[in-house]
């Protein structure tokens, strides 16, 4: 067996890199390139010692001592990452603990005889599952608590476990049942006047498929809706119908036989947080227009779309999947340059925008796009169909 | 370690009990109730099994992965940079302050707080690698493992790093995930566990080199079957049983999947589908148009979904149904690859189902297929 074929080699070399790092953090923290360089290298040849020792064993060449060795080696790199790492690092110091206890464990499972060996993995394989269904129980069912005794198995025994593994899903595809999309649209206004619609997701801007899942997804991660009804509903829905009227072109009231849910989508904690993050995102992004770099972000308001499914039967009379009264737009909110919401009693805040067409046989459809007179590109009074 | 090597052949030369009849002598001539199944369980979990399937699941595993973190390299920053959709202030206080609640043990009292329970054990480099070029340098560093992965080079190592890749990935940018990306990581999970690296890669055939060069009579030999790559085949068997189960019956709530309408809920879905190409529109429009035939194959369509999801995790352990079950999997996965645009989940899934395949039907495969025309077209 040459040098390089050697686990031990690798294994030593690495926990070498390693013990410099630790001194490098002791000494001069300041240099955090060479450490991590050092951290990454040395964690390297640690791994790679553990693969020859893995590859040897499996052909029956070193013992169960040997593997155990090169395990136990990697224990003790994930104990020394642990102590070369910044503090401000937490998050991989946890993990760097974590490894080193899941490699200690794994150094003395190799050294069992296999009938125990048997009997750890078939108690391993029960907690890797039940944490599993677990998880793909503790799940509301449409309109009802989820089970009390998954929720809790989950929250006190599994989810740490699951969520540092990401097994935390509930593979709850399609169900209950397909739902609409959700669109994000951003109107960036600027100081000088000039704004521009950043629109997600977008086929035309993505430049590969899986792209344009991701950014649907981030679309998704936005649509969180309370299912609380707001405080003084009564009255903030009066305020957002008045509002409108009075607004030149008007805006759309809103009818109170529609469900209140429909009307009115507060995003949760979590989706705020989101639609905040993301407005700072695109203040950087589309910081200035194109034409004119010295002017700056005034406004971002930001939409939620929902785009529904176009019937069957609609779709057999000749009408469209993007026909404009399948869009449903509910106001997000107008955030500032640091992607604070700049008005929070913004009469139309959360409420529905609706995009309707009349529908008197004797006019010719006049379209009113309630979205585009609130975002202020329609200054005029609703036109015919086409105008807008 | 299960990689423990075998020292028998498996009986009737079979590395999967469950190929056999379940009325198997074994169980038959069992002295007590106790003891067959211990039997049973023991010979499904620890029976030694050969690596072909779960050396070609690496392999198709390692190029989706180098795909799915190649497809970040378009807009990296806005995923996992600190001023992305989710910047690391908001991602640091997601982390840290997100506690869990739980309803109480007892009636009169709400739900509370989980103690402890605000910071979860999300964790990612890309929490911490903040300047754009550590940022590039840990994804390029990611990809090459991806890479290394997929050709079975330095396979183990590859797997883990390519394991704690995605998870910094998924943890740093929960918004833009989906489906596809816990199916990855269940992929690499298990991958990173098994003896994936034995066949089908570099690995392999630079220790065939190494030993023809010592002048080892047995070079080409091929590896034996080893316990831990049956008992991790079992685990991703068993999960994706549970992912079909949890997909069937999380959809039976659902009145659309009942009345079938749901299909169309799926297929006429504009932002998920190519509706925007012309071709699938005017099919679409066409179904619409003939009521009686529209009706028809959605029914049919949610019927084959449920059925399939529903059916598959019992029956696909019976011989004879096995490969109806397959097929059935990979029709439905191959339908929402074209018809919906997520192609990376469902290669995934296939290859979840690769799990199902016997090693020996793959080695066959491979040999009469691929190694021999490859062979026969050197000069």
């Amino acid at each position: 067996m040459t040098l390089n074929q050697s686990f031990s080699f690798w294994t030593l070399l690495g926990i070498a890199f390693l013990l410099v790092a630790i001194g490098c953090n002791e000494i001069e923290p300041s240099f955090v390139t060479f450490r991590v360089i050092l951290i990454s290298l040395g964690f390297l040849f640690v791994l790679s010692g553990f693969n020859l020792a893995f590859d040897q064993r499996n052909k029956s060449k070193i013992s169960n001592g040997s593997l155990a060795l090169a395990t136990f080696g990697l224990c003790l790199a994930f104990c020394f990452i642990n102590l070369s790492l910044d503090k401000s690092w937490d998050s991989l110091i946890t993990a760097s603990r974590i490894f080193a206890m899941v490699t200690f464990c794994l150094t003395g499972f190799i050294l069992l005889p296999l009938g125990a060996k048997k009997i750890t993995a078939a108690f391993l394989l029960l907690f890797h599952f039940a944490g599993i269904i677990s998880a793909v129980t503790s799940l509301e069912p449409p309109g009802a608590p989820a089970s009390w005794v998954a929720t809790n198995l989950w929250a006190f025994y599994f989810r740490h476990y699951l969520t540092f593994t990401y097994m935390n899903n509930a593979y709850h595809f399609y169900s209950p049942e397909p739902g609409p999309p959700t669109l994000i649209w951003s109107k960036i206004q600027y100081e000088d006047g000039s704004f521009l619609w950043f629109k997600i997701p977008s086929r035309e801007e993505s430049p590969i498929q899986m792209h344009y899942q991701r950014m649907l997804s981030i679309t998704e991660s936005h649509n969180m809706a309370t299912n609380q009804t707001p405080d003084n509903w009564d009255e903030r829905l009066q305020k957002r119908n008045l509002v409108g009227l009075a607004h030149q072109p008007q805006i759309l009231p809103l009818n109170r036989t529609m469900s209140q849910s429909s009307m009115y989508k507060e995003p949760t904690e979590y989706s705020k947080k989101m639609v905040s993050s993301f407005a700072l995102y695109l203040t950087k992004k589309f910081a200035h227009p194109d034409k004119n770099p010295q002017t700056n972000i005034e406004s971002i308001k930001i939409y939620k779309v929902t785009h529904g499914i176009i019937t069957a039967s609609d779709l057999a009379r000749g009408e469209g999947p993007l026909d404009p009264t399948l869009f449903y737009p509910y106001f997000i909110g107008s955030f500032d340059k640091k992607g604070n919401l700049i008005d929070p009693n913004d009469p139309f805040l959360y409420f529905l925008l609706p995009i309707n067409r009349s529908t008197n046989p004797n006019e010719p459809a006049v379209l009113t796009d309630s979205l585009k007179i609130h975002a202020g590109d329609i200054k005029i009074n609703a036109g015919k169909e086409g105008d807008n | 370690m299960l990689a423990r090597k075998a020292t028998t052949k498996m009986s009737h030369g079979k590395s999967n009990p469950f190929d056999r009849p379940i009325t198997s002598p074994i169980i038959s001539n069992a002295m007590t109730l106790e003891e067959s199944w211990v039997t049973l369980a023991d010979r499904f979990f620890f029976a030694p099994a050969a690596l072909d399937t779960l050396c070609l699941m690496r392999l198709i595993t390692g190029f989706l992965i180098f795909y799915i973190t190649f497809c970040y390299s378009f807009e990296l920053l806005a995923f996992v940079g600190p001023d992305g959709f989710i910047n690391l202030p908001l991602a640091t206080e997601l982390r840290k302050e997100s506690p869990i609640y739980v309803m109480a043990p007892n009636w009169n009292d709400p739900t509370y707080e989980v103690e402890g329970s605000k910071e979860s054990l999300n964790w990612s480099v890309f929490f911490h690698a903040t300047s754009i070029f550590w940022v590039w340098a840990f994804h390029i560093g990611f990809m090459i493992a991806n890479l290394f992965m997929a050709l079975g080079l330095f396979s183990k190592t590859s797997s883990i790093l390519s394991w704690l890749g995605a998870l910094s990935y998924v943890h740093r940018a929960p918004s833009a995930l989906f489906g596809m990306d816990s199916m990855i990581v269940i992929l690499l999970f298990y991958m990173m566990l098994a003896p994936c690296g034995e066949l089908y890669s570099l690995d392999h055939y630079f220790c065939k080199l190494r030993r023809k060069k010592k002048g080892d009579p047995n070079w080409n030999e091929p590896p034996q079957p080893l316990i831990l790559a049956n008992f991790v085949t079992r685990l991703v068997q068993i999960h994706f049983c549970i992912i079909y189960f949890a997909s069937a019956t999380s959809k039976l709530q659902g009145p659309s999947w009942w009345n079938g309408t749901a299909l169309w809920g799926v297929l006429a879905n504009y932002s998920f589908n190519p509706m925007h190409i012309q071709a699938y529109t005017s099919f679409l429009t066409f179904l619409a148009k003939h009521k009686v035939l529209w009706e028809a194959s959605m029914t049919l369509g949610c019927i084959f979904t449920i059925l399939v999801e529903t059916c598959f995790p019992f029956l696909v352990w019976l011989p004879r149904l096995k490969w109806i079950m397959i097929s059935s999997s990979i029709l439905l996965h191959t339908g929402i690859g074209l018809l919906m645009g997520l192609t990376a989940f469902s290669l995934c899934m296939m290859t979840l189902v690769l799990a199902f395949v016997p090693p020996e039907f793959i080695k066959e495969l491979i040999h009469r297929y691929i190694l021999q025309k490859f062979n026969s077209a050197k000069p």
